[in-house]
């Protein structure tokens, strides 16, 4: 592992230049993605560090993200906005995030866990643009912390008892007394926070239409991952217990996931709607962690990566409309597709993406657990053809609301999109459309 | 820094004072060490002739001197009534330290301070009361009163801090927050606590170099003039959530200790206590931390000169580079 992150230390020494640390990323991500050969269950060991097929594929995904968020957000490059601070804050960040997925220790995990909440905090905080921005900083922090808090204790006690803290060493606990519950819920519930299930959400569309275009996709594309990632590591420890509470995550993502899609269709900013969108993908994935399955827990790996790459390209094609109206009202952006035809394809290509049309990676993962939630109860049929009619719909909605119509007069000289911005769209597109061509990589 | 050649003699001797109370073998000889401790603080203390800090020394000494006499006279009460006295010395001796049910002292105290008398304050005056405390846990009494004291004073700690601009003040409840994760402590492990006091001075003390560099006494004043060193805007932040024991940080090394020590003996009950109030401290720093960077703007500082911070105070580099990498100094001892 060390030979992934000593680069990425390096790297911060070359935060002055913008060139060299982006070039350098995209070199870290080619050198990771060419370590696709392995094909044991642990490799690339050492120093507490590893990765196995899960971790792999996040942390090629969170450094994907991350060398795409310095292609698109060139804008503070430009207006020279703390531009180094911000390269740093970005390579901390991801660090953080490869020291999270390739830790082999519980504690470990926790540590880097929590901390890659801070250079989040900073991205908010520093290059957000409306002063609600502090509000949803400080609410995004102590949602989180409140909740992982317990996380830790949990953690120390299951030292306590068991004796180690190492992963895949963990022993399952056998209890099922008030206490146990207890503990199992003090646990999971920091993920389902970070992940976010349906009634914990209310802090992502608050950080998401606050953040920065940096801060939207590294929160949709990697920082959401951390929860179900966590919950496949976690689930280790609590198997009997959570076989009784099954019933209870797999309903509330069914019914949350219908339930925020309709909250999808009343949006009118563009940012909170992709938003709620990756809550209703991340209770989908819920289901698929929850019911413990080969399939479910492959498929929702799937979605997961899918979703970061799908998503995060929605927030940068907003991000670009929000460069030119200086708007991301519904209302305002309309008729884009005469004024930026050519963008047109990007907006469609990764709408059908986020419908799970054909090519795409969010497809197979969406078949992959609705035919675990179908294979679980028969009933859930009724919950899951809403929900992915909902979730087509309002991809739609937003599609059709911004592309077509009248659009706002004072919008003729708006320039259409430029190079760099084309590149990190398709950047965006082409894994998660080539990848399924190789689905072996993402299978468990 | 100049200062008069009287200043380091009571040093000493405060010292002096610490040390003989916590090795005395009587009450009467830890007595002898307290008197000592607080008479050499009083003239540091008001080693300048302003109003403040003889309104502080004044406040201390009385404070102190009634804890002192209800510490010796309960001290040669104990023969005949042995419960009782040791309940009065503790009570004193948490009347010393300034713990919750007894902390109302200590903020305006340190808001006539400086900087450096504040941190003698927040540390070394505490070590002495803290030895005695931590003598008498052996009755299932005394250390009811302890942990009580300790619930107590993080909830007391993280509520009053809420409401506050001056940072002195901040820094006393943030002391009464810390200090009750140290009482917690000493009533399971005594060298426990010692480790945490080390931590927790180490800390404070880089964040209170950081403030005494740049003569900031509240928050509005951290917001004036943040502009002329970009670096200040990175570094107090990052002190700042240490003190609060956010995890890539030293000061999360502490707590992540008391959790250990607390959840092996099971006493869940005041540590989910300790542990939220200690969140809510959090938000207190934040809100130290979050208009000084909201309100720093590249166009502004280009304009300006850039002093270089290090040149203020040689421990400040080293203070915050361990505060900030503290947390990965096992790693060379875990290959």
């Amino acid at each position: 592992m060390l030979k992934f992150i000593l680069p990425l230390i390096l790297l911060m020494k070359f935060n002055k230049e913008w060139k060299v640390s982006q070039v350098g990323l995209f070199f870290l991500s080619f050198l990771i993605s060419v370590n696709c050969y392995h094909n044991f269950f642990l490799f690339n060991s050492g120093f507490s560090l590893g990765m196995d097929y899960i971790s792999y594929i996040m942390i090629l995904l969170s450094v994907w993200i991350v060398s795409l968020i310095l292609i698109s957000s060139q804008k503070i490059k430009n207006l020279n906005n703390f531009s180094s601070s911000f390269i740093s804050t970005n390579i901390f960040l991801l660090l953080f995030l490869m020291l999270t997925f390739s830790s082999m220790d519980y504690l470990m995990f926790y540590i880097s866990f929590e901390a890659s909440l801070i250079p989040t905090l900073i991205l908010i905080l520093g290059w957000g643009y409306q002063p609600e921005r502090i509000q949803a900083g400080i609410y995004m922090l102590f949602y989180t912390l409140a909740f992982s808090l317990p996380l830790l204790v949990s953690l120390l006690i299951y030292y306590f008892l068991t004796g180690s803290l190492v992963i895949s060493l963990g022993v399952p606990l056998e209890g099922e007394n008030y206490l146990y519950k207890f503990w199992y819920m003090s646990t999971v519930l920091a993920f389902l926070v970070k992940l976010p299930m349906f009634m914990f959400h209310l802090w992502l569309p608050k950080a998401h239409v606050e953040a920065p275009i940096a801060g939207s996709m590294i929160l949709a594309g990697v920082l959401l991952k951390l929860g179900g990632y966590g919950l496949i590591r976690v689930l280790i420890m609590f198997q009997e217990m959570n076989k009784s509470f099954c019933w209870f995550w797999v309903s509330l993502g069914i019914v949350g996931g219908v339930y925020i899609s309709l909250m999808c269709m009343r949006q009118v900013d563009m940012k909170s709607l992709i938003a709620y969108s990756s809550v209703v993908h991340m209770s989908l994935v819920l289901c698929g962690i929850m019911i413990f399955s080969l399939w479910g827990l492959a498929g929702s790996v799937i979605l997961m990566v899918g979703h970061g790459l799908c998503s995060s390209g929605l927030f940068c094609l907003a991000n670009m409309v929000y460069e030119r109206t200086g708007s991301r009202s519904l209302m305002v952006n309309k008729g884009l597709l005469a004024f930026m035809p050519s963008m047109g394809l990007w907006w469609f290509l990764l709408s059908v993406s986020n419908m799970a049309s054909p090519p795409s990676l969010n497809l197979m993962g969406e078949i992959m657990l609705i035919l675990t939630v179908l294979s679980w109860s028969k009933i859930s049929i009724l919950g899951i053809s809403l929900l992915s009619f909902f979730s087509a719909a309002y991809t739609l909605y937003m599609y059709s609301l911004s592309q077509h119509g009248i659009f706002y007069n004072s919008l003729y000289s708006c320039c259409s999109g430029k190079v760099s911005e084309y590149l990190s769209l398709f950047l965006h597109w082409l894994p998660l459309n080539a990848m399924i061509m190789n689905s072996t990589l993402l299978m468990i | 820094m100049t200062f008069p050649i009287s200043y380091f003699l009571f040093f000493c001797t405060l010292l002096t004072g610490t040390s003989l109370s916590i090795c005395s073998s009587s009450w009467f000889g830890a007595w002898i060490g307290l008197e000592l401790n607080l008479l050499s603080f009083i003239p540091l203390i008001a080693i300048k002739l302003c109003p403040y800090a003889t309104e502080a020394a004044i406040k201390y000494f009385l404070i102190q001197a009634m804890a002192s006499t209800i510490l010796i006279m309960s001290s040669s009460m104990h023969m005949f009534s042995n419960d009782f006295s040791y309940i009065l010395i503790t009570l004193s001796l948490l009347l010393k330290l300034g713990a919750a049910p007894l902390h109302f002292w200590f903020p305006q105290v340190i808001e006539g301070l400086t900087w450096p008398q504040a941190f003698i304050l927040l540390t070394i005056q505490k070590l002495a009361p803290m030895f005695l405390i931590s003598y008498l846990t052996y009755s299932s009494n005394l250390i009811f009163m302890i942990t009580l004291a300790a619930i107590l004073s993080s909830l007391i700690g993280a509520l009053g801090g809420l409401n506050i601009m001056k940072l002195r003040k901040l820094m006393a409840f943030s002391s009464i927050n810390h200090m009750s994760w140290m009482l917690i402590a000493m009533t399971i492990n005594d060298m426990m606590w010692l480790t945490y006091f080390l931590f927790y001075s180490f800390i404070s003390g880089s964040v209170i170099i950081l403030l005494h560099s740049t003569q900031t006494y509240s928050i509005s004043n951290l917001m004036n003039q943040n502009k002329n060193s970009s670096i200040l805007n990175l570094l107090l932040p990052l002190n700042l959530l240490s003190l609060g024991g956010l995890p890539p940080f030293m000061g999360f090394s502490p707590k992540w200790i008391m959790i250990q020590l607390l959840s092996s003996k099971m006493m869940i009950f005041s540590l989910l206590v300790i542990l939220f109030s200690s969140l809510i401290t959090l938000y207190f720093y934040l809100r130290i931390f979050i208009p000084m960077i909201l309100l720093s703007f590249p166009s502004f500082s280009s304009l300006l000169k850039i002093k270089s911070l290090w040149a203020f105070s040689p421990f400040l580099a080293i203070f915050t580079f361990i505060n900030m990498f503290g947390l990965c100094l096992p790693i060379p001892f875990s290959i």
